[in-house]
């Protein structure tokens, strides 16, 4: 119902917008360029619990991406992004005390190839309001298709002088629906070259299943599936080309 | 200004580059070495309790004990002694003490209640069962009773398919006999598989075994 009210807001908007003159500041017809920035995860796949099988273990890490829009209006336009997110694994030592605790060993070697990472390709909906021909303040709404993959870990298990074996917790990839909305600043360098900062949260849920390999027993924490929302913040700094504006 | 915006320009895009970049030291991998936390807790003694199943007052308990967690002195096994009647079964069960801070006067006797330990000493056989997925208890009769004494094992763990643990038993005699039986604790961490081959040896226990 709240998504219906947006969307019936932003069509009035639009076709409100379609009767305001093309001299007015900041009219461009649209951008496209790339971005890049920092992202921070939310939700349970931020959690370093060992015990809890909802941790995800996820910290910060970098967005980079192509972004672009083309405004048929004053304020509104249609367009869309790429974005290749990575995510830092975080807590990988307490997930391996969490390992050595639960096997009662002498030792454990845990190790984590990188992190999560993300590919998003999102359609949608962009709004501006522009101050003067240089300046604007934008938002988006997007929404389309993820794709995430989860790290590889491996444990090494050493006890009694001797090395029980590793086993693995391989690297997994799923798809999904996800969406994401932002707000951020504009402002026209040039007439054909535009710098963007914006902020934007993303969020999807998709549904991991986990191989597992060498787990004879059945001992500590064995994720199988994972099943979470995924959110995430992400503040990006972009540079853009700036379509001509209407005449 | 146009200049300066410019070189904003300049620096944004730099700034791009560089964030790039980072994303591929980002993904460097990272190995995390945890070696175990200093422990105080010790396996000092191991005791055999057999229950006789029709006949509950035919009871056999074996204490061994080594209260010196070095070694360094031998074991107690003036206790370590288990008497049967033949063509009898007994409901068996191990528990596993560190008596390691109780004082001599207070050690468990072959009359001992597992319910009513001294308050110093600890029943470890509880931390075992909390961790039978990678424990398994292994028992080898030699001698005159290596024909003449089994044991069926009667508690499971919880893996898939589930493996034996061996802290409760089923014991059968047969003839008049002796012989010595050897009880070992196998830590199997991710290697339990049901044989006593794999991981390493928590305790390994001998008993003096009559059969009459």
């Amino acid at each position: 119902m709240k998504n219906l009210k947006l969307f019936s807001f932003l069509l009035i908007l639009s076709i409100g917008s379609k009767a305001q003159t093309t001299d007015s500041p900041g009219q461009s017809n649209g951008f496209i360029g790339v971005l890049g920035g920092m992202t921070m995860p939310s939700g349970n796949w931020t959690k370093v619990a060992y015990n809890d099988n909802t941790s995800g273990y996820a910290g910060n890490g970098t967005i980079f991406g192509i972004e672009g829009a083309y405004f048929f209006s004053k304020y509104v336009g249609i367009g869309g992004m790429v974005s290749y997110s990575t995510f830092n694994f975080k807590g990988l030592d307490s997930l391996s005390a969490g390992y050595q605790n639960s096997f009662d060993v002498d030792k454990t070697t845990t190790s984590v190839n990188g992190g999560y990472s993300m590919w998003t390709f999102m359609p949608g909906l962009y709004l501006r309001y522009p101050f003067s021909d240089k300046f604007s303040v934008n938002a988006k709404v997007l929404a389309g298709f993820t794709s995430t993959t989860t790290p590889t870990i491996t444990c090494d298990v050493f006890d009694g002088g001797r090395d029980d074996g590793n086993f693995i917790q391989q690297a997994c990839t799923a798809n999904s629906f996800g969406y994401m909305a932002g707000i951020g600043v504009s402002y026209n360098v040039l007439s054909w070259l535009g710098i963007n900062l914006h902020a934007n949260y993303l969020s999807c849920q998709p549904d991991f299943y986990m191989d597992n390999i060498n787990r004879p027993a059945n001992v500590g924490r064995l994720i199988t599936e994972y099943n979470q929302p995924l959110g995430a913040m992400s503040f990006t700094l972009g540079v853009a080309y700036i379509f001509a504006k209407s005449k | 200004m146009k200049k300066i915006l410019i070189y904003v320009s300049g620096f944004a895009i730099v700034a791009i580059a560089v964030m790039v970049l980072s994303i591929a030291s980002c993904k460097k991998p990272e190995t995390i070495v945890t070696p175990a936390p200093p422990s105080n807790e010790f396996l000092t003694t191991v005791i055999f309790r057999c229950i006789n199943s029709v006949a509950p007052f035919d009871t056999t308990t074996g204490v061994w004990r080594e209260l010196n967690p070095s070694g360094s002195l031998p074991p107690d096994t003036s206790k370590a002694i288990l008497n049967y009647k033949k063509n009898s079964t007994y409901v068996c069960n191990i528990y596993i003490l560190d008596e390691s801070k109780t004082a001599t006067d207070s050690l468990v006797s072959t009359n001992f209640n597992i319910n009513k330990l001294p308050s110093t000493t600890v029943n470890v056989t509880t931390e075992i069962r909390a961790r039978q997925n990678y424990h398994l208890i292994c028992m080898n009769a030699t001698g005159g009773i290596a024909t003449n004494w089994s044991f069926i094992r009667t508690d499971y763990d919880t893996n898939n398919p589930p493996l034996q643990v061996g802290l409760n038993d089923n014991v059968t005699t047969l003839a008049t006999s002796t012989g010595r039986l050897e009880i070992t604790l196998h830590h199997q961490p991710n290697v339990k598989n049901g044989t006593c081959g794999p991981g390493t040896d928590d305790f390994d226990v001998f008993y003096s075994v009559n059969i009459q």
